[in-house]
């Protein structure tokens, strides 16, 4: 009807209700719906418009099955959300309940132009029960969501702005309108009715609606159809604006977060590869449009949910680096101060001076002049971040934080030339002598003789015998002298349990990871282009890697460069002897805190087998709130061992803080896997001055005590 | 002002020394810039920076692979390079006869050094440079200052600081506490690629002195250790330095 209206009728003989039922000029909203999909569409082109700025290169087309396997997952199944589970349910609710809601307005629309889907009887009364009980859950959503940031307000959430109060307000109004209607109705239809039971399906079918009808117990029919009419139009007008707004506002991550879900990055965690560095002629970001649309398609997904904020070591020990305000949201606000900028240059291909001489008063800084690395960012940022990934694994939205942190140091370093002379110290060692301690490299296997293993080991290019697995003992086993009794213990251990294996001693290099994650990816590459060669020289199939870094770079670093080797962290390999009976330990009957070290755990994933070992020697294992997943760095990753770290006002350094957490359970031993950890907990164990009740021993170590 | 530095290309300050046929073997080991010279390179791109100099030239006396020490030196900063081709068994005189000779040409108004190789540590180069020039000199030098063609220097001096002032053109030698050499940036590197470096035969003069022979220092043997109470460990300890280590005592 195009004039006048269906008028609402006191119940049906076959329950269900009329669409559009007294409200005039109802189908109006059809064109309306237009305004909303016009600014979506619109706000899409330029999101569409502002990541082609981004001039550096990221592909993600590849692997679609699991591309729709990850959307699917992540959208529906809300997975990375509901990792922190009260505001994550929350906004499963949230999520499920207006997903319902849209369904069901899409379905009373095409049962309105087509007739079908037939919302009629005993479907109508359960599909209209599920969309009402949804439309609840989400109200609870919201309303705990806003007790959270209003009330509760954790640290997490120290940026609050007012759009996020409107944004709450708006959602909520949708869904507390959307009942008010209904209630608005059920009492007309009450009122019109002949009898209760003519319409009490509706009592089924509406269980929240009903509650609300209470609302006009004492209206006239006339005014609860006025209330219906008015509100009606009302909610659709809330509902029109809050989706026109979707593009504008955070909101935007309704649709950037199923994209991001479809585009995260696939591959097993890694630095950008930088193909042909030989021919390079800039190296890293400088500016903000050289990353690549992913970064940019990133900035504009932050939600603002603080997580990584919450779990980052840096944060939490006072310092520059806050991944979520003085990272991505500095970047963000960059990118959209600059954007016009560059959209104009791109347009009229004027020189970027120009834009910024004519635009823009003398006294402001044009974002043009602004500079990326040293007025946005802030080289302490950029130097503050240990890499531990904590940050990208909590991200709702897979956000690529250390990416784009490398990028910008690849620039401090191989461009600005522009480091920490701790930093060039490490680098110059691992540039002349293959590690970054310096120490000579013609005495890389002289820990053998030193530590007294030498018969035991497979020195291939003195002794050249046959084996099954290289062991890559890497530079602290080489070089440092606490841990080169980790390098003994596992040398005895794999010796103990019949395992064929050879050391390539000198020809062996550091794997280059500090070297990378500092941002000299040209040394990096030197690096791992020599090792692959040598590896693959002495035809290597197998590979167990001592220190976590060498494992994070050979098994999923060495890929990009077409080093594809089977490569096993130590810890890996003992658990497998130990299942296998080659070595039985017994019982060591010992209180321990297990630190995982990031780029075994969060990096790689390799929680388990580790503590199998450590259980298999009898170990009690103290579990501490910070562990697996949510464990917290020592503060030496990301070349960050290399470099010193001040402790800010009011807080403890980053080993000293995880050190705490470690020592909250009062263990008698502190077990690592990593040489960096193992140094910096042991630091933090002499700072707390509990290096007489609490010793720190590598999962090696602790084996080869459990076997003698 | 233009501003000269020698540089010398050493063996990594880390490599293991072996002797081959009664020479030092060379095989396998890095070569790096003269860590003192390196403090002078920098020296003279600080100076450039500050504008005090206009251009920074590194010369280098040395086998052909001295020249990746030049190209290190202008990856860093500097402008042009000189490679004086020489024998590497030249000795102290030799090589400051064949510096002096393109320094000569080049007339800088000063020129840097450090003042002693990590290598063979003779510490004698710079010192002779200037003398073979007739230039003033100051040695061992942690800051300069140049002003009206003056070089106000502080020295390294026993306990203490000298502070001089020397008319340019002088040379002067670097102590490592002068300054922290910067990492030469990919940028760096590319551009020294580009930057114009010149070779030269050096002089031929007679060495003056006549290497007999090297030796590397013993090696060491393991420590003991004696624990026990002083009373026990000390009876054991000399014991040990009478007739194991056969210590000889004189009264």
């Amino acid at each position: 009807m195009i004039f006048g209206y269906t008028p609402l009728e006191g119940g049906y003989d076959v329950p269900m209700r009329v669409v559009g039922a007294n409200i005039p000029y109802d189908w109006l909203v059809y064109v309306f719906m237009f305004i909303p999909i016009a600014f979506i569409i619109y706000g899409f082109y330029r999101y569409v418009v502002r990541w082609q700025l981004a001039k550096g290169e990221i592909h993600r087309n590849d692997q679609v099955g699991k591309r729709i396997g990850s959307f699917l997952l992540y959208t529906f199944a809300q997975l990375r959300v509901v990792k922190k589970p009260v505001p994550g349910w929350m906004h499963f609710f949230l999520f499920w309940g207006f997903l319902v809601l849209f369904i069901a307005a899409g379905v009373d629309a095409a049962h309105h132009w087509i007739g079908w889907p037939p919302v009629e009887g005993s479907f109508y009364v359960n599909f209209s029960w599920l969309v009402d009980v949804f439309g609840l859950l989400a109200m609870i959503g919201i309303i705990v969501l806003a007790l959270i940031r209003y009330v509760q307000k954790p640290d997490r959430l120290n940026d609050t702005k007012a759009s996020d109060g409107w944004i709450i307000l708006l959602v909520f109004l949708i869904l507390f309108t959307g009942y008010v209607i209904e209630g608005a109705r059920i009492a007309a239809q009450i009122q019109l009715s002949t009898s209760i039971e003519q319409i009490a399906y509706e009592q089924s079918a509406s269980p929240i609606g009903w509650v609300f009808a209470g609302m006009f117990a004492g209206a006239t029919v006339d005014a609860a159809l006025i209330w219906h009419r008015v509100l009606w139009w009302f909610h659709m007008a809330l509902a029109f604006t809050t989706l026109s707004l979707i593009p504008f506002t955070k909101l935007w991550h309704i649709i950037g977060g199923a994209l991001a879900y479809i585009f995260r990055d696939l591959e097993p965690s890694s630095c950008r590869m930088v193909e042909n560095i030989e021919e390079a002629e800039t190296f890293g970001v400088e500016n903000i449009e050289e990353f690549g649309w992913k970064d940019i398609f990133d900035l504009d997904n932050c939600i603002r949910c603080g997580r990584c904020q919450e779990v980052c070591p840096a944060y939490n020990t006072g310092k520059a680096l806050n991944p979520k305000l003085t990272l991505i949201q500095a970047m963000k606000k960059h990118m959209d101060e600059k954007e016009p900028y560059l959209l104009a240059l791109k347009d009229q291909g004027v020189v970027a001076e120009e834009v910024a001489m004519t635009e823009e008063a003398d006294e402001v800084v044009s974002p043009m002049e602004q500079s990326l690395l040293y007025d946005i960012v802030t080289p302490e940022v950029i130097w503050d971040c240990t890499n531990c990934r904590a940050c990208m694994e909590v991200c709702p939205m897979f956000i690529e934080h250390i990416p784009k942190i490398v990028e910008m140091r690849r620039n401090l370093v191989m461009w600005q030339g522009d480091m920490s002379s701790e930093a060039q110290g490490a680098l110059t060692n691992m540039e002349r002598n293959y590690n970054p301690w310096g120490v000579g490299w013609a005495s890389r296997a002289d820990w053998l003789n030193e530590r007294g293993v030498r018969e035991m080991v497979n020195l291939l290019p003195e002794d050249g015998g046959e084996f099954e697995y290289l062991l890559y003992a890497g530079c602290a086993v080489a070089f440092d002298d606490r841990y080169k009794r980790v390098g003994e213990a596992l040398v005895k251990l794999l010796n103990q349990a019949g395992v064929s294996f050879g050391y390539l001693g000198t020809e062996e290099f550091c794997c280059g990871d500090s070297a990378r994650r500092l941002g000299n990816e040209y040394l990096y590459q030197i690096l791992a282009a020599q090792n692959i060669e040598t590896f693959n020289n002495y035809n290597v199939k197998k590979i167990i890697v001592v220190c976590p870094h060498g494992y994070n770079t050979l098994k999923n670093e060495y890929p990009q460069m077409d080093g594809n080797y089977e490569v096993y962290h130590y810890t890996e390999i003992l658990a497998q002897l130990v299942a296998q009976g080659k070595l039985k330990p017994s019982s060591l009957g010992v209180k321990a805190s297990y630190h995982d070290s990031c780029f075994l755990g969060r990096h790689n994933g390799v929680y388990d087998q580790p503590r199998s070992v450590l259980r298999a020697a009898g170990l009690n294992i103290a579990e501490i709130g910070q562990s697996k997943a949510n464990g917290f760095c020592c503060g030496a990753g990301g070349g960050r061992m290399w470099l010193e770290e001040e402790a800010a006002e009011g807080y403890k350094r980053i080993n000293e803080t995880r050190t705490d957490q470690l020592l909250s359970t009062n263990p008698e031993m502190i077990v690592t896997n990593c040489p960096f950890c193992l140094t910096m907990i042991n630091d933090g164990v002499k700072g707390a001055e509990k290096e007489e009740s609490v010793k720190v021993y590598d999962v090696a170590e602790v084996l080869l005590q459990s076997l003698q | 002002m233009k501003v000269l530095v020698c540089v010398k290309q050493t063996f990594d300050t880390e490599a293991k020394i072996e002797l081959k046929d009664g020479k030092i073997n060379d095989a396998g080991i890095n070569l790096i810039i003269n860590p003192y010279d390196e403090v002078a390179v920098e020296g003279a791109i600080q100076l450039k920076e500050k504008k005090v100099a206009k251009e920074v030239v590194v010369v280098s006396a040395g086998a052909d692979t001295a020249m990746d020490a030049i190209r290190t030196a202008l990856a860093m900063g500097a402008d042009r390079g000189i490679l004086v081709k020489q024998d590497v068994d030249a000795d102290e005189y030799a090589r400051a006869v064949a510096l002096a000779e393109v320094i000569k040409k080049e007339n800088p108004d000063l020129i840097l050094a450090g003042h002693v190789a990590a290598d063979d540590g003779s510490s004698q180069v710079p010192t002779r440079i200037a003398e073979i020039l007739g230039l003033p000199h100051v040695n061992v030098i942690t800051n300069l200052e140049i002003a009206d063609g003056v070089a106000t220097v502080d020295c390294e001096a026993d306990g203490g600081t000298a502070t001089y002032e020397v008319k340019l053109p002088a040379v002067i030698s670097s102590q490592v506490s002068w300054n922290e050499p910067r990492y030469p940036s990919m940028k760096g590197i590319m551009q020294a690629k580009k930057k114009p470096v010149e070779t030269v035969d050096a002089v031929a003069v007679e060495n003056k002195v006549k290497v007999l022979e090297y030796a590397l220092p013993e090696a060491k043997t393991a420590g003991i250790k004696i624990e026990d109470d002083p009373e026990v460990a000390a009876p054991q300890l000399a014991d040990w330095m009478l007739n194991t280590a056969k210590i000889e005592v004189v009264k």
